[in-house]
């Protein structure tokens, strides 16, 4: 509905407002076109074509957030969980939040005002009727009734399904909406962002024995009993719960009458002419801004991909024949099957990406945590260079067991958990210490990390442990070294070996699921039997070489010949598996070496 | 012994719902034209089964403000609140202004009565429509749009024709009209079948639609948005008579020959 122009008499002087102002000749221009039999709107679509749409995802640990590109409109959605005590009249139900804010950088007729939110809402209205903050606001709580509706009503997110320990423990989900940018039908946008968001999110699990963990809520006493979240990078988190996918389109409602047509010269309604032209209505698919402000009435039809209809939103506004509203379900059915194709489609290959994210975040942090052993171990000792196995190390506590891999596992879970926090906080800060640190930077790390991993964990380990062994865990070690070193090595890992490192990753990845970001054991352990193993074996040799060489500018890596004899093994886990050939060289070099 | 036969058995046995409609009846429909008689505009009191709303107009007047005010038709400034005591209703003081679902009803009731009423016969007005819900058993959205068609014509606007709403439901592939507030409410978890519709009856188009549940086709809406429209006509019936009787009282009553009670029941 467009504002008033400016009132020249008063001098009270209202602010046209562009945005939401039509001039009268697009006003006419566009209602021709689109009441035409074949209509043809102003941007070359039909009465029911959709604008394209696009996905962007992302996941952390605790949350995902998805951004829709519907045409020019912009809608951002950030879905989070924490864990609450209930409702006192619903132990049993998990909660949802959803809060929806129309920011002002979507349109210029948009006030900075508080989000529209379900939860404890912030007692607003203090401005008494304004219009064109109504406007704004029924058009935000719109978005948010409907959101509500097909979420919860709707059957989408079972809130029952959300609850942790009835009567105790419960997940509260966040569903933040925020309109970017409006070009038109923010509705839609929004809801497919809020439904994309909760499909891509993964629920951690949950450690509810607060006592055993590592202790990252023990120290407040009134989370005492609190259940963890378990950090994604030890066990894989878990899709939600949803029933179905639904989606919603809009409708935009232009009459043929649109009142200016009635003779107003007795103010008597034309009976006979209005009553046929009261089934005149145009229903235009995914209205833009310009269509928005000329239409009439909406309707939001919100359906899944098996036309089971959850929500059904006619506002009103203009009169529409019964069959005309039909006759629009029926079109919303085929709109909302591409729609949902595409949703899919958007899902699963955020999905991959997020999982190869995952990937490479933890092999990163199996890096770091080594690296920040070694860091340990050196300021520890005045002297920098030779490093034998500190009994500090916790990866040099559980080499003392032989190499069972079973028992070694074990060490390492309980390793995970008393020194998790610990050893991540010491990889952070050994992180930036080797990012700050130009001389180690250059393909140090690759030696570092390997004169590390010789030095504490595996030495007993592997010594212990059968040729065979030996030569599993040194591969899966360099296999990790490897792509971590890969990622930090660009020009230097030849593209053979580079689906080598990523088969170890993953072999690395998803075996070790309660005990990654330990040590360097555990994706040994994984890679056990793979030819990702010799191909690291072999690099091993291949770094041990250049061990030696760049120990000379290192005081860590001064040990000389002793250490790398030992590391070597060691290096050829933690190398990246570059080329599968120099492996298998390298492999069969350290065999005779590890004999000798 | 002998068995009781429990009301709720009956019921069911006669293919009769909680209180004893049939599926396709409404509710017992009290209309009353006018209790506020000292506003100056319109008011309208209408009683559906329990469930009972109040509605006031006043207008055309000027806007509040001059940048609310459209060159070329009157807006319509409605609000609807919950009264905070009768029966069904919120017992929390919710605040017209922010709770999203008394927004909401009132963004609906002004849509629908934007479609009605002849706006462009009053450029540069504002029609206010206040509605407070006193009771509400069920059909509260629709109630509120009775009771502000009948305050309009009360109170003389205009209008294209009546906008007459009623909810219509599902149970179990029979569909229901007129749902009071336990058929509305959810049974067995799933959210009840709610469709309140309002319509123009005379001119046979639909100018509100809204539903929260899961239906499984398309179809099954066609079949309880007509159900919906059927209890719409039957509601216009009785307010088409109450508005008739209404004008008859004032007529005679110019003419002296009956006078007017407005008694608040």
């Amino acid at each position: 509905m467009p504002l008033a122009t400016a009132s020249t008499a008063s001098s009270y002087i209202s602010i046209r407002d562009d945005a939401r102002s039509l001039s009268r000749n697009e006003r006419a221009f566009t209602r021709e076109c689109a009441l035409r039999t074949k209509a043809l709107r102003l941007d070359g679509r039909t009465s029911e074509q959709v604008r394209p749409v696009r996905l962007h995802m992302g996941r952390w640990d605790h949350g995902a957030e998805c951004t829709v590109e519907w045409g020019n409109t912009r809608v951002t959605s950030l879905c989070t969980a924490e864990l609450v005590r209930p409702n006192l009249d619903r132990p049993n139900e998990g909660q949802l939040v959803i809060s929806v804010d129309l920011s002002p950088s979507a349109s210029p007729s948009f006030r900075q005002a508080p989000p529209f939110t379900t939860g404890a809402g912030i007692a607003g209205g203090g401005q008494g009727p304004n219009y064109a903050g109504n406007n704004q606001r029924l058009q935000a709580n719109r978005i948010l009734r409907c959101l509500e509706k097909i979420v919860l009503t709707g059957g989408t997110l079972d809130v029952e399904a959300l609850c942790l320990v009835p009567a105790q423990w419960v997940w509260r989900f966040h569903l933040a909406l925020t309109i970017l940018d409006d070009a038109g039908n923010p509705m839609d946008a929004a809801v497919m962002a809020a439904i994309a968001s909760l499909r891509h999110y993964r629920k951690p699990h949950v450690d509810l024995d607060a006592h055993a963990g590592g202790g990252d809520d023990s120290n407040d006493p009134a989370l005492a009993s609190a259940p963890i979240l378990i950090p994604s990078h030890l066990k894989e988190p878990t899709p939600l719960p949803l029933h179905h996918t639904p989606l919603a389109i809009s409708f935009a409602f232009i009459p043929l009458e649109d009142g200016s047509n009635l003779s107003t010269a007795a103010g008597v309604v034309d009976r006979t002419s209005s009553s046929s032209s009261a089934g005149v209505v145009a229903a235009l698919v995914d209205p833009n801004d310009r269509e928005e402000l000329l239409q009439n009435g909406s309707l939001t039809v919100g359906m899944n991909i098996h036309a089971e209809v959850c929500l059904l939103d006619y506002g009103g506004g203009c009169e529409l024949p019964p069959t005309q509203l039909q006759e629009c379900w029926k079109k919303a059915e085929g709109c909302i099957r591409q729609l949902c194709t595409m949703l899919e489609a958007s899902l699963e290959q955020a999905d991959k990406q997020a999982q190869a994210d995952r990937l490479q975040k933890l092999v990163v942090q199996q890096q770091e945590t080594r690296t920040t052993t070694t860091r340990s171990t050196t300021t520890n000792n005045n002297t920098n260079t030779e490093l034998p196995p500190l009994p500090s190390s916790p990866y040099f506590q559980q080499s003392d067991n032989p190499g069972e891999n079973t028992t070694a596992m074990d060490v390492d879970n309980n390793d995970d958990d008393n020194n998790v926090e610990q050893v991540q906080t010491e990889a952070e800060e050994a992180y930036r210490q080797l990012a700050l640190d130009y001389s180690q930077g250059y393909k140090a790390t690759k030696v570092r990390e390997d004169t590390d991993h010789m030095k504490h964990s595996s030495q007993a380990y592997f010594n212990q442990a059968g040729k065979l062994m030996k030569t599993i865990f040194e591969s899966a070690k360099s296999a990790s070294a490897t792509a971590d070193n890969d990622q930090k090595d660009k020009g230097k890992a030849p593209t053979v070996g580079q689906p080598k490192k990523q088969g170890t990753k993953a072999a690395t990845t998803t075996t070790t699921t309660n005990k990654t970001g330990k040590s360097s054991e555990t994706p040994s352990k994984k890679a056990k039997g793979t030819k990702a193993a010799t191909a690291g074996q072999l690099d091993s040799d291949e770094e041990e070489t250049t061990q030696m060489l760049q120990s000379e500018f290192k005081a860590e890596q001064a040990d000389p010949a002793k250490p790398d004899a030992k590391a070597k093994p060691m290096d050829v886990d933690d190398d990246d598996i570059d080329d599968l050939a120099m492996a298998i060289s390298s492999k069969k070099k350290k065999k005779k070496k590890a004999k000798k | 012994m002998t068995t009781s036969l429990r009301r709720a058995d009956l019921l069911s046995l006669s293919n009769l719902r909680n209180d004893g409609r049939k599926p396709e009846e409404i509710r017992r429909l009290r209309v009353q034209l006018g209790p506020l008689a000292g506003e100056a505009g319109g008011s309208a009191l209408v009683e559906m089964g329990l469930t009972m709303a109040l509605a006031v107009v006043k207008g055309p007047m000027e806007c509040l403000r001059r940048s609310d005010e459209l060159p070329d038709r009157a807006i319509l400034d409605v609000k609807v609140s919950a009264a905070p005591f009768g029966f069904g209703t919120d017992r929390r003081v919710t605040n017209a202004n922010t709770d999203r679902r008394l927004v909401e009803a009132a963004h609906w009731l002004q849509k629908a009565m934007e479609a009605t009423v002849l706006l462009q016969l009053h450029p540069k007005s504002r029609i206010q429509i206040h509605v407070l819900v006193l009771a509400d058993d069920g059909g509260r959205l629709c109630a509120a749009i009775n009771a502000a068609t009948c305050a309009l014509l009360d109170a003389g606007i205009p209008m294209k024709d009546f906008c007459v709403a009623c909810t219509a439901g599902l149970d179990e592939d029979t569909t229901l009209v007129d749902l009071n507030r336990r058929e509305e409410s959810s049974s067995n978890g799933q959210p009840a079948v709610v469709l309140p519709c309002a319509m123009l009856p005379q001119r046979g188009t639909v100018v509100l639609a809204q539903c929260e549940a899961r239906l499984p086709s398309t179809d099954t809406l066609h079949r309880v948005q007509a159900a919906a429209m059927d209890g719409c006509r039957a509601v216009f019936e009785i307010l088409q008579a109450a508005v008739r009787e209404r004008a008859t009282t004032l007529l005679s009553a110019r003419k002296g020959h009956a006078s007017i009670e407005n008694a608040f029941p």
